[in-house]
């Protein structure tokens, strides 16, 4: 095998995936490494993509180029647009996935991506000279030489997993853990912190009594992720069924808590706040008699079922023993017990917008070891890095979305600025400029930004593109189309529930009240695009033009400070007019524009204040030498 | 919200505080000469540089003062920005009405050294003169904390913090609704909202509304004149307005029925009651006009308790001695006659003292209240100097606690976020009824809450979230 590559990435996670395709897209030799080919693109927990913010996150990626959306669409079992009838920034796509075809098609890709060299290995170091990564070192002892790298290393830094009292060095059941890497990160002075995640018992199929649980479908109108995907199932949808604790589950489960290891002190991580244990459930909510959880199938042709709502890191018998006492579980064999993971993460206030790290030059690292949870955020880090780990080679600019721009750039500058106490998962609430990042104009978001990236196929731009026109025409023609007050229009108007006119009025402006949808149209003739990636998007853009364009002056307004940049070596110890709280959190966090700056918590405004006049000070004190200097030659 | 303070109009007074002939009004930035020409329908759409204009400052109809307004064009001022400086008379009131309506019509009011901070921004001045704009400006968070631990003494900001707590409530549940709508969570239904943003901004309303200053200007102050009859109230009263309002004799009990009529001073209205004397009376109309003082005692801003050291015998009547007792804090005791005070003004007091005392319907810390020293006014009726003398008592009492330049700006601060967080509830409850979208009604109460954060000195940072784990059950 080559020793030397353009880009090394470590992981065949969603991140590394991502990372991986996206350099070898650019044309660059890129090699990824994992410890099993078995597991490539593996949904370690949960068998489903998407969600609120998730979906939207997993469309952002789709028109940047990205493989997760696709690899969604084909795999999809069950679909649901969450929150269809509430709000238009708040719908999001999730779906259910047959996780071994999910796997299959994500191997396959990999395989077959030119320029992409696939091996199992494990990386026990890196290459480093003078703050520099030039490679990695595997566990045969042999050196492989890079111009970047890139990590995703999961939950497998010093991971380990419990079951009761019952510890196993590991990152996810089957796999061992990487040990040696994040020892020498933290030689290196990264700050190191330990995080805490956990899974479901997986129960085998045959042994449930499903006609106790309610039976619930996805929906049949298919809005894939992905532009490029067909809007028909390529799999068949099945269903998933709901069931519920009862008061004797979470009495066995209480009798049981001197046996988990997330009570006695043994856990020491963090575990998130919005994916808690069964344990935390039946203790911070006492007061609940019930709480409910999904048995998902993790395919078509597996026997397994996932537990949605059930992690829990109790010993064997006692999840045997809670288990059965949820209906429909009452003879339940379980295939895989439900286990908690700790594991190592960098603090990610260490790393630049761009994911490289800011110690160590030309490593760049991407999903969970970030502190991140979720398939999602990890696949989305993963394309950043690797196209910036790309970029820095090609000698081009760096590639930072901003948080007016994409849930993307929202997840990057919360992890670059505030850091994480918690595995970190996307809200839409994160957003500030909720109301322009919505699933349906991610398009209009970044495809200009795509375009120029060039992960893009020539056929996909040319099928984006397309889309803008027919976009374009519609909005066009309802601007331009006008209804008159006639006999056959009132009558009409009267049809679909709405107030008859006094004078003309444009379709646009039809639409924009509230009880008119686009569908309604077709009443006068008006010809509907059938394909929602044009009416809806169209139609919310006129629906709630007046909310969008304040939305838009206040990111125009932002904009003014983000556009200030920050010299990356400027000493805040330097500038006057700051506390000492605010000289060391921006030394710490070195913000890339002003606008970073003021998001950093304690700094106030009128430390904003005292940067600009800094800035300002020393610019005119250059002019001044200069004109000083040019006047004495 | 602005994300960008340097791009908001700002404005402040900027002649010392204190009370002088003339004070002015710096407004700074792009907004400066549109948003004066709003309350000044008479200026013209373009001003000239450098050149002062005349005209009636208005709110609404309301004339609030005549003003010169001084123009001067971006690139050519002070800070370099747009310019206005309004000269308005030297009263506290008038330069506190003029940036309410500024405020209100969404001008920031600057912090301390902005001014001067923008000249430098703008090339203005140089940076010697700027060093000193970032010790100003160091010194001013300090300051301002300061300023605010002092304001929010008094439960005030408890009240903020539960209203706060309320609102967070509110949009805990509707973010839950959005991010976490496959977890079958008990969240509440639009109707429960609406009700609760109702009472969450009846809250704010009745919060605003004891501003103490901010009501006494909107709505003038009454003073009222109460005391044993004969002992000069109505002369009092005549000598304030300085006519001949009400009918003065030697006869106790000539003033039957509260009369009442409006002064001005100090841009403050102030409507003073005369009352009928009370004393024990048979007389079936006296009866009726004393029933009337002992209520207007009580609608009153402040009690003028009149005496008269010649006939200190003269005893308060014991509804009358209850009614100060219920009003202890706004009860100021006015000595009349003073020019034919025989004995020394504190043995005059200290009998007085004492008979009140004597009635055993005080308290010791009552009568020690109502005898501070500070609040007791001496007069004479017939003296020309009287009136201005007990206007300015007057004003001092009402107005003074609080009301002095400096914390003038932090209280209309204060008030200006209150509005606009009550504003913004009010948009998200129409939003509500509308149904129109969560993510549009959280948006407006994110903003109101962050106003009211304001007001305490907090920092938005993530708490709805925070709340939403505290009050939901959540995971997958």
């Amino acid at each position: 095998m080559a020793t030397n590559f353009d880009v090394i990435v470590v992981g065949a996670g969603h991140a590394g995936i991502e990372a991986c395709l996206a350099t070898a897209r650019l044309g660059l030799n890129t090699l990824i490494v994992t410890t099993n080919m078995d597991r490539i693109g593996y949904m370690s927990c949960n068998p489903s993509i998407g969600g609120l913010a998730k979906g939207h996150m997993v469309r952002e990626l789709d028109v940047l180029g990205g493989e997760m959306g696709k690899a969604a669409d084909v795999t999809c079992i069950q679909y649901k647009r969450l929150n269809s009838t509430r709000g238009p920034a708040v719908r999001g796509t999730r779906v259910q996935t047959d996780k071994h075809k999910y796997n299959q098609y994500m191997t396959e890709t990999l395989l077959n991506q030119k320029g992409l060299k696939l091996i199992q290995a494990e990386v026990k170091s890196l290459l480093l000279e003078n703050g520099i990564c030039g490679g990695v070192v595997l566990d045969d002892g042999s050196k492989i030489t890079s111009q970047t790298v890139v990590i995703t290393a999961g939950t497998f830094l010093n991971g380990v997993m419990h079951i009761g009292f019952k510890q196993m060095s590991g990152g996810r059941v089957g796999d061992k853990a990487a040990v040696g890497l994040s020892d020498q990160l933290k030689e290196f002075g990264f700050r190191v912190q330990r995080l805490k995640t956990g899974t479901p018992p997986r129960l085998l199929k045959q042994s449930i009594d499903f006609s106790k649980t309610e039976e619930q479908f996805g929906e049949k109108s298919f809005y894939p992720f992905s532009f490029l995907s067909e809007r028909s199932f390529v799999l068949p949808q099945v269903a998933c069924h709901l069931t519920r604790t009862t008061e004797r589950t979470h009495e066995i489960i209480r009798g049981n808590m001197h046996k988990s290891p997330l009570y006695c002190g043994i856990i020491e991580g963090t575990g998130p706040r919005y994916c808690p244990s069964i344990e935390d459930k039946v203790t911070r909510f006492e007061d609940k008699g019930s709480h409910q959880t999904f048995l998902e199938p993790e395919g078509l042709d597996t026997d397994l079922i996932y537990l949605q709502g059930i992690s829990t890191s109790l010993p064997e018998e006692s999840q045997d023993e809670f288990l059965k006492t949820i209906p429909g579980l009452e003879n339940v064999k379980v295939v895989r017990y439900g286990y908690a993971v700790e594991y190592d993460f960098i603090e990610p206030t260490q790393i630049w917008h761009r994911l490289e790290t800011r110690p160590i030059e030309n490593l760049f690292l991407a999903g969970q070891i970030n502190g991140t949870s979720g398939y999602e955020e990890a696949a989305v880090q993963g394309l950043v890095a690797g196209v910036n780990a790309a970029r820095k080679i090609l000698g081009k600019d760096e590639f930072v979305l901003g948080r007016d721009e994409a849930y993307i750039g929202v997840l990057i500058d919360d992890l670059v600025t505030k850091g994480t106490r918690e595995p970190y998962r996307m809200f839409t609430s994160r957003a500030e400029h909720r109301l322009i990042l919505r699933e349906d104009n991610t398009i209009d978001r970044l495809y200009q930004i795509s375009s120029q990236l060039g992960l893009l196929s020539e056929g996909a731009k040319s099928q984006l593109e397309a889309l803008k026109v027919q976009r374009q025409d519609f909005a066009h023609r309802l601007k331009e189309g006008r209804l008159y007050p006639n006999q056959e229009t009132q009558d009409k108007i009267l049809s679909i529930k709405s107030t008859v006119l006094n004078k003309s009025i444009s379709y646009e402006e039809l639409l924009r009240r509230p009880e008119v949808q686009c569908a309604h149209l077709e009443v006068f003739r008006f010809e509907v695009p059938q394909d929602p990636n044009v009416s809806e998007a169209v139609e919310i853009e006129v629906k709630y033009s007046g909310y969008v364009k304040k939305q838009l002056e206040l990111i125009n307004q932002a904009k003014k400070l983000e556009e200030l940049r920050l010299d990356p070596l400027l000493d805040y110890a330097l500038i006057k007019g700051l506390s000492t709280e605010e000289r060391e959190k921006l030394n710490r966090v070195k913000p890339r524009t002003l606008g970073q700056a003021q998001r950093i918590s304690g700094v106030n405004p009128s430390a904003i204040q005292s940067i600009m006049i800094h800035l300002k000070g020393n610019r005119k004190l250059r002019e001044m030498t200069r004109e000083h200097s040019e006047g004495r030659s | 919200m602005s994300f960008h303070r340097d791009q908001d109009t700002i404005c402040a007074v900027s002649t010392p505080p204190g009370r002088g002939g003339i004070s002015v009004i710096r407004v700074s930035g792009k907004l400066s000469w549109q948003t004066t020409r709003k309350f000044i329908p008479s200026f013209p759409e373009r001003a000239q540089s450098h050149k002062a204009y005349f005209g009636v400052f208005r709110e609404n109809s309301q004339t609030i003062d005549e003003v010169v307004v001084t123009f001067f064009e971006k690139g050519r001022s002070f800070t370099g920005e747009e310019t206005c400086e309004i000269s308005c008379h030297g009263s506290p009131i008038v330069v506190r009405e003029i940036l309410r309506c500024f405020t209100g019509a969404g001008l920031r009011l600057a912090d301390k050294g902005e001014f001067t901070y923008r000249a430098f921004m703008n090339n203005r001045i140089d940076l010697v003169q700027a060093e000193s704009i970032v010790s100003m400006i160091e010194s001013q968070s300090l300051a301002a904390a300061k300023q605010a631990a002092r304001q929010l003494q008094g439960g005030l900001s408890q009240i903020i913090e539960k209203i706060e707590n309320d609102l967070t409530w509110c949009l805990a549940h509707i973010e839950a609704g959005i991010d976490f709508v496959t977890e079958n969570l008990d969240y509440v239904s639009n109707q429960e909202l609406i009700d609760k943003l109702s009472l969450i901004a009846a809250e704010v309303d009745k919060l605003a509304s004891t501003f103490k200053s901010g009501r006494l200007i909107r709505e003038g102050v009454k003073v009222a004149l109460i005391g044993a009859p004969n002992v000069g109230k109505s002369s009092l009263l005549n000598s304030l307005l300085g006519e001949e309002r009400s009918i003065v004799t030697d006869i106790a009990g000539t003033t039957r029925d509260v009369i009442e009529d409006s002064f001005s001073y100090e841009g403050l209205s102030i409507k003073v009651l005369d009352t009928a004397g009370v004393r024990n009376s048979t007389d079936h109309v006296e009866s009726l006009g004393i029933e009337r003082t002992l209520r207007a005692s009580k609608e009153a801003d402040l009690c003028l308790v009149v005496f008269d050291p010649t006939q200190l015998e003269t005893w308060l009547e014991p509804r009358m001695l209850q009614a100060i007792k219920s009003r202890i804090k706004d009860c100021m005791i006015v000595i009349n006659k003073s020019d034919r005070l025989g004995a020394e003004a504190s043995d005059l007091l200290m009998s007085l003292q004492l008979s009140l005392r004597s009635s055993k319907i005080f308290t010791d810390q009552e009568l020690a209240e109502l005898f501070n020293r500070q609040k007791i006014e001496f007069v004479s009726a017939l003296d020309k100097r009287t009136a201005e003398g007990l206007k300015a008592a007057i004003y001092r009492h009402l107005v003074e606690a609080g009301f002095e330049d400096n914390s003038l700006v932090s209280h209309s601060r204060q008030f200006e976020l209150l509005h606009s967080s009550r504003k913004q509830i009010e948009v998200a409850n129409e939003l509500l009824k509308s149904d129109l979208g969560a993510e549009f009604v959280a948006l407006e109460l994110k903003e109101s809450l962050i106003s009211l954060q304001q007001i305490l000195g907090k920092s938005f940072d993530d708490q709805i979230m925070d709340r939403v784990f505290k009050e939901f059950c959540i995971g997958k």
